[in-house]
């Protein structure tokens, strides 16, 4: 069990109001809140270290690249990754595209078949849209079943000619786990690379990426209690190293020597990668909230997220107007719903009116709610700092949206 | 502004009973509209009459509260505005027509979903007009 009320007083943020009622944060899968550790972590580096990197001989450039390389290699860590597999990036998204155009753009040609699910966030499926646009090659899109899991038999049966799975690792829309062994393996089976999508799964599951089966790993920092604007693209060092993957940005710092009319790229990988002056404030950061979720423990956290899924989908089955959507387990980071005979933004209007911050419309999952005949649905989501209260707090909430509506 | 302040009587019943709704079979423009970020939709039938006045009007569509009753007061409002008319129109407007002082950033574009579906099918029979 995790000392919840301890984890509360590093937020500050969690000791504000909302409309005069004390803040409920169940947004945590949009974007985490960020412990005091992250924040005074990026207060000191601009306080003192501020300059920079490999731009200078002088001290402040010597302090920025130590504490720039540093952060990296923390980040790396935290993922089981060697530090020259990670590309730092802005957010989930900048890292599917950047997989898209350093890679996808040189290795995809007509005919071949890239392979997403109806889980996929916009992120993970106008991508490749567009990839196949420029390329030639087949999206294909793995159907979701009733209960909401992840349709296994339709991929093994239409792998065919497929050249990169993207599936998201958990789904922010239903909180869908992927069996990753499963998938890698008929990757591996038929040559396929395979890319996660992590959003959902990095601030919930611990992850190594040694282990994990696949080629290509993309997260958000800011779901994981890091900076805005901060994330990754886990890439395997052999991808990188014989040039499957190239730079998709270019400039300073990634060159080794340039000329009028050509350049050679830099031989260290991680700076082929970093184009232009990186963001080491949200590096150093993003390393802080690593280490803040490193200090409790990833098993703890999945463990904690675990007993949050359960209760919350316990405690809303008791309110007859609501209908759970998505799995009634192996559920991860969120529950969504639909409050009957009300629509979700009003829902959650009537919500936040309680000072209950929960999400509500598609989700960035159009085709999802589509396919499902949902027009949108309310999400709660968890994070370490979420416990039994908040939960209790919403279901309270819950029951003035039946006041206000009559419904 | 307080919730109770936002969903008053007259909007949930503008929504229970919205005016306008329906199809038009022989409109001269039939316009879907999607807010993007909350998936909420209208569909705008509309026709004018010789004058560019807007003389028929109906509207399917699904989505929030505020949404429906801002397609179902502005559905209403423009009966008889030609185009000119019908395009000077704005936030400000749709929410003297909802009763509002205000509404938070979140639920502008809800607000505006209808007026923006109409202001695009009368632009579109412009459009037509000029055509020919």
């Amino acid at each position: 069990m995790l000392d919840v009320a301890r984890i509360k007083h590093d937020f500050p943020i969690l000791s504000r109001t909302v409309h005069g009622k004390p803040l409920v944060y169940l947004d945590s899968a949009a974007t985490s809140q960020k412990p005091q550790q992250v924040i005074s972590a990026i207060s000191e580096y601009y306080l003192g270290h501020t300059a920079n990197v490999h731009r200078g001989v002088h001290t402040l450039s010597d302090e920025s690249t130590t504490a720039w390389e540093q952060a990296r290699a923390t980040i790396a860590a935290f993922f089981g990754a060697k530090s020259t597999e990670l590309i730092v990036v802005r957010n989930t998204t900048e890292a599917i595209n950047g997989l898209a155009y350093g890679w996808a753009d040189y290795n995809l040609k007509p005919f071949d078949i890239v392979v997403v699910s109806q889980l996929e966030h916009h992120s993970n499926l106008v991508v490749w849209q567009q990839v196949c646009k420029r390329t030639g090659a087949e999206l294909k899109v793995v159907p979701v079943l009733s209960d909401g899991q992840f349709d296994y038999e339709w991929l093994e049966s239409n792998s065919d000619g497929c050249k990169l799975f993207s599936f998201s690792h958990v789904s922010n829309a239903l909180g869908t786990v992927l069996d990753v062994p499963r998938v890698s393996a008929l990757a591996k089976q038929i040559g396929a690379r395979v890319h996660l999508d992590g959003a959902q799964s990095a601030p919930h599951l611990p992850i190594n990426f040694a282990s994990l089966g696949v080629d290509f790993f993309s997260f958000s920092g800011h779901k994981l209690l890091g900076p805005m604007g901060s994330g990754g693209l886990l890439v395997k060092e052999s991808i990188l190293a014989n040039d499957e993957m190239r730079p998709w940005l270019f400039g300073g710092g990634m060159i080794a020597e340039v000329s009028e009319q050509k350049t050679l790229f830099h031989e260290d990988i991680t700076e082929r990668f970093t184009a232009g002056t990186p963001d080491v404030a949200s590096a150093v950061g993003l390393a802080a909230a690593c280490e803040y979720l490193q200090n409790i423990g990833m098993q703890k956290v999945f463990e904690h997220d675990q007993e949050m899924v359960k209760y919350a989908l316990s405690q809303l089955a008791q309110l007859p107007q609501i209908e759970i959507v998505g799995p009634q387990e192996k559920r991860v980071g969120s529950v969504s719903f639909i409050y009957k005979g009300v629509h979700a933004h009003d829902v959650a209007q009537v919500l936040d009116s309680e000072g209950v911050a929960v999400r509500s419309g598609h989700h960035c999952t159009m085709p999802l709610h589509t396919a499902c005949n949902w027009i949108a649905t309310v999400r709660a989501s968890f994070q370490v700092y979420t416990d039994t209260s908040d939960i209790d707090a919403l279901v309270l909430a819950l029951k003035k949206v039946a006041n206000v509506f009559g419904k | 502004m307080l919730v109770e302040d936002l969903y008053q009587e007259v909007l949930l019943e503008e929504a229970e009973h919205p005016q306008n709704k329906g199809t038009l079979p022989n409109a001269q423009v039939v316009l879907p509209l999607r807010n993007a970020s909350c998936g909420d939709i209208v569909t705008v039938y509309l026709s004018v009459n010789s004058d560019g006045k807007v003389f028929e009007i109906a509207w399917e569509g699904d989505g929030c509260v505020i949404s429906q009753a801002a397609m179902s007061v502005v559905s209403e409002a423009v009966k008889g505005k030609n185009s000119a008319e019908v395009s000077a129109l704005g936030l400000p407007d749709v929410l003297d027509l909802l009763h509002f002082d205000t509404i938070s950033p979140g639920r502008i574009k809800c607000s505006m979903l209808g007026l923006t579906a109409l202001q695009k099918a009368v632009g579109k029979i412009v459009g037509v007009r000029k055509d020919e």
